[in-house]
């Protein structure tokens, strides 16, 4: 009998686990009221402003040469390692040394460029008694609060850039060489200029399109890239009277940066969002969002987008242009102009964008058209406190690309479940 | 061992039944949750055993054995040009009698469903930016609040019995709203946490007779003790961009982002009061007529609004007649055969009133010493006037099966 009554308990347990496992829904026809499921607003334009911040030169792996799109390269400064080699290491002054004799030395370059013209690339050292000659701020409009290199340099070798020598292959990139013979004079040059860095401790090469002729934008490889500037130096150390030591030292960057003139902010920039990183040119832009504050919490921003037309840019046909936008951590105080490295009597103004909302998108047919609907809807959850944005050009960008664009009313598109 | 293994099975196993009524207010009531009553369509009148009912504590003192029922539920639903089949877990009850004076009793079941879904038959065009936009809806809820009873029952005197049981309501209900635009879901998603205390009153009596024969009469008042309480956790609307219907980091807008839940609290929702009064005639050895009359209201306060159709059940009446055979105990007679029809008007407040007609057929196998008994139930029902759907055809079928042993009963008592 127990055993009956056992069975029929699992009989009872297999009876609930198998008419447990299985459930669907019952899906009843039509709901009602499909009107205001979904609306759609235009949200005003009721502010902007033009303002330079600090100047962007596109990618930190390249140092940039060439006269392009009303831009202007001025030089490019290479600051190399004091010491190098193994232990114990060799400074610079260690070959001036008289147990050394330097045979010959080199200044190498890499690129993965190309040229269509030619041009003569001039080796400057940079003699000053500092030993820290200039720094990431460094741009064209900081200049007056550096050394003037111009007239503190000194030509230590030139070199001639053709097609020819410098063409993209599938074997890597193309070095750039100059070379300091033995015996020669720019061998002495460089001992005498930039090995001692007791005399001139900034060890600073500035490198210069001699002619100013290039009229294309033409890279080399950054202290930022794997193949950034080096400098050997073959010499023989003289150990004892018998023993002689035949070898080889590099040197390498450990700071480099390429100076600009970049385009000209014009009158006609003003009545635009005008975007350039040489100079630094931003816009904001206010919009009215009072709309947002009547919408109910399960309101659902879609399809929302920012859209500008292209007044007018220095694009080529080939060029990408990316515009970023972002939310401002800090409202627009003054919609006046503001430049930070022009002086006037304005208080200069700091915009920061907040994190949690940038996003790019490339111009293309003379449109771009950036979703914005996380800017709203942040914006009704109380992530963002400023009803502004914040337009600039990216930094993959190249700094000479200048844009100008129209904004359109932004459409936008929000639901209800 | 084995009480472990039923525990965690009758928690995975609670999914409530469904059918359109589900859709008005906090979801349809479930009525003969039990497999023996659902043949005769009643709650009080004997269907279990000769004199007994599941569901009536003031006549379980008859049991000679404890038992322990459970049942399930399979369904079938018809409406338009559809239908859907469910399974689902009904009802598991533990009965305890003592020296056929009195006896106690635990149970687990369902208080209301709210298990349906609606939704748009064509997607829906919306044009922005020279561009259409093609949008549906899909509303539905799901669970339902549960019902955990402590009865009690106990014999005045031959002629008269009175029983009672306190119900605790718990449990949850959620409720999505999906708005489907270009294949990406729309969610509004919010909970209903339901609590309460009802209590049950019954009293069953045989004074009256006709022609000698007892005519067994009993009275059941529902009432709450307070009225059912529901906190309701409203969740922002997403753009579940993972499908996986949750609100995650890798939805619009993100979790992170999202504004907090907003938790609201109501009041006396659901205060339901019921008056079922039934008789039960043994017109003949192991025969009985049965009549039941059911009054049900709603007073609570329905501030809430989170159902399915903008209305709810505010008043219902139930009238049943049945007919059944029981087995004789100890014989080779094993069997009880039922049959039933009743009538149902679902008072529906802003909506439709709803019609209810329905038939109920059932048979019990019993076996064993102890009086084991297999129970099946069958009810078809038809439906008018119900909202969205029209009418609505029901076919029911519940399994129970029911163990009695000699639990807490001492042997030589028998």
């Amino acid at each position: 009998m127990f055993r009956f009554i056992l069975d029929a308990k699992k009989l009872l347990i297999l009876m609930i686990f198998i008419f447990s496992c299985s459930e669907e829904t019952i899906l009843y026809n039509e709901i009602e009221n499909k009107e205001g499921t979904i609306k759609t607003a235009s949200l005003p334009q009721t502010n902007n402003k033009l303002f330079q911040s600090f100047p962007s030169f596109s990618s930190n792996t390249k140092l940039h040469f060439g006269n392009v799109k009303d831009s202007e390269n001025l030089f490019s400064l290479v600051q190399m390692t004091l010491f190098s080699g193994n232990i114990p290491p060799v400074s610079l002054v260690d070959l001036l040394a008289d147990s050394i004799q330097v045979d010959s030395a080199m200044v190498f370059f890499q690129t993965s460029d190309s040229l269509q013209t030619d041009f003569t690339l001039g080796l400057y050292s940079i003699i000053a008694d500092d030993d820290s000659v200039f720094s990431d701020s460094l741009n064209y409009y900081t200049q007056d609060n550096y050394i003037d290199f111009e007239n503190n340099s000194l030509l230590l070798n030139t070199l001639n850039l053709s097609p020819e020598i410098v063409a993209p292959d599938t074997t890597g990139p193309d070095s750039i060489k100059f070379m300091f013979e033995s015996d020669s004079e720019n061998l002495d040059l460089l001992k005498e200029y930039f090995f001692d860095a007791d005399s001139y401790p900034a060890r600073t090469l500035m490198l210069k399109d001699e002619d100013g002729s290039l009229n294309e934008l033409f890279t080399i490889e950054s202290n930022e890239s794997s193949n950034g500037p080096k400098m050997r130096v073959w010499y023989k150390a003289f150990v004892d009277e018998e023993t002689t030591l035949d070898t080889f030292i590099t040197f390498f960057s450990q700071a480099d940066i390429s100076v600009f003139v970049p385009p000209a902010i014009e009158d006609n920039d003003f009545k635009y969002i005008t975007l350039n990183s040489g100079s630094g040119l931003r816009s904001i832009v206010e919009f009215n969002l009072d709309i947002i504050d009547s919408l109910s919490r399960n309101e659902l921003f879609k399809n929302s987008n920012l859209i500008l037309d292209v007044e007018n840019s220095n694009l080529n046909e080939d060029d990408e242009f990316y515009v970023i936008v972002s939310a401002l951590q800090d409202s627009v105080q003054n919609w006046g102009f503001s430049s930070p490295f022009i002086e006037n009597d304005q208080e200069l103004d700091n915009f920061s964008s907040d994190a949690n909302f940038i996003i790019s998108r490339k111009i293309e047919d003379n449109q771009v058209k950036i979703p914005i609907q996380a800017f709203l809807q942040g914006y009704k959850n109380g992530l963002f406190q400023h009803n502004e944005l914040m337009l600039y050009s990216a930094p993959v960008n190249s700094p000479f690309d200048k844009v100008r664009l129209n904004l359109n009313a932004i459409e936008v598109m929000y639901v209800e479940p | 061992m084995l009480s472990r293994k039923i525990f965690i099975i009758f928690f995975i196993s609670f999914i409530f039944p469904q059918n359109a009524l589900s859709g008005y207010g906090f979801g349809s009531s479930v009525d003969n949750s039990d497999a023996a009553s659902l043949g005769v369509s009643n709650e009080l009148l004997p269907s279990f055993k000769s004199k007994v009912s599941l569901s009536n504590p003031s006549t379980w003192h008859n049991l000679l054995f404890s038992y322990l029922n459970t049942s399930v539920n399979v369904q079938n639903s018809v409406f338009q040009s559809g239908s859907s089949t469910n399974f689902s877990f009904s009802s598991a009850k533990l009965i305890i009698p003592w020296k056929q004076k009195m006896a106690f009793g635990v149970s687990f079941e369902p208080f209301l469903n709210r298990e349906v879904a609606i939704s748009d038959s064509t997607f829906s065009s919306f044009s922005f930016n020279d561009e259409d936009i093609l949008f549906s809806r899909i509303n539905s809820s799901s669970g339902g609040p549960s019902k955990g009873q402590l009865s009690f029952g106990y014999k005045l005197n031959e002629m008269s019995s009175i029983g009672t049981s306190l119900n605790i309501i718990f449990g949850s209900s959620r409720s999505t709203r999906n708005l489907l635009i270009d294949d990406e879901n729309h969610l509004l998603q919010s909970r209903d946490y339901f609590s309460g205390n009802m209590i049950d009153l019954f009293y069953s009596t045989n004074r009256l007779k006709i022609k000698e024969k007892p005519i067994f009469l009993s009275l059941a008042y529902s009432m709450p003790l307070n009225g059912i309480d529901i906190e309701n956790d409203s969740y922002q609307a997403f753009i579940d961009l993972n499908d996986n219907n949750y609100h995650d980091v890798d939805d619009f807008p993100n979790v992170g982002q999202a504004l907090l839940p907003l938790t609201q609290n109501f009041k006396d929702e659901l205060k339901i009061q019921s008056l079922i009064v039934g008789a039960d005639y043994e017109f003949s050895p192991r025969k009985h007529l049965q009549f039941e009359l059911l009054q049900l209201s709603n007073n609570g306060k329905h501030s809430l609004n989170s159902s399915i159709y903008g209305g709810h059940i505010k008043n219902k009446s139930k009238l049943s007649l049945s007919y059944i055979k029981f087995a004789q105990p100890f014989s080779r007679d094993r069997f009880n055969f039922k049959a039933s029809m009743f009538f149902q008007n679902y008072e529906v407040k802003n909506l439709e009133n709803i019609n209810e007609v329905g038939l109920g057929l059932g048979v019990g196998y019993n076996f064993g010493i102890t009086g084991n008994q297999i129970d099946f139930g069958y009810k078809y029902a038809n439906r008018s006037g119900v909202h969205v759907v029209g009418d609505e055809t029901l076919h029911m079928f519940n399994v129970g099966i029911s163990i009695g042993d000699l639990w807490f009963v001492k042997r030589r008592e028998i």
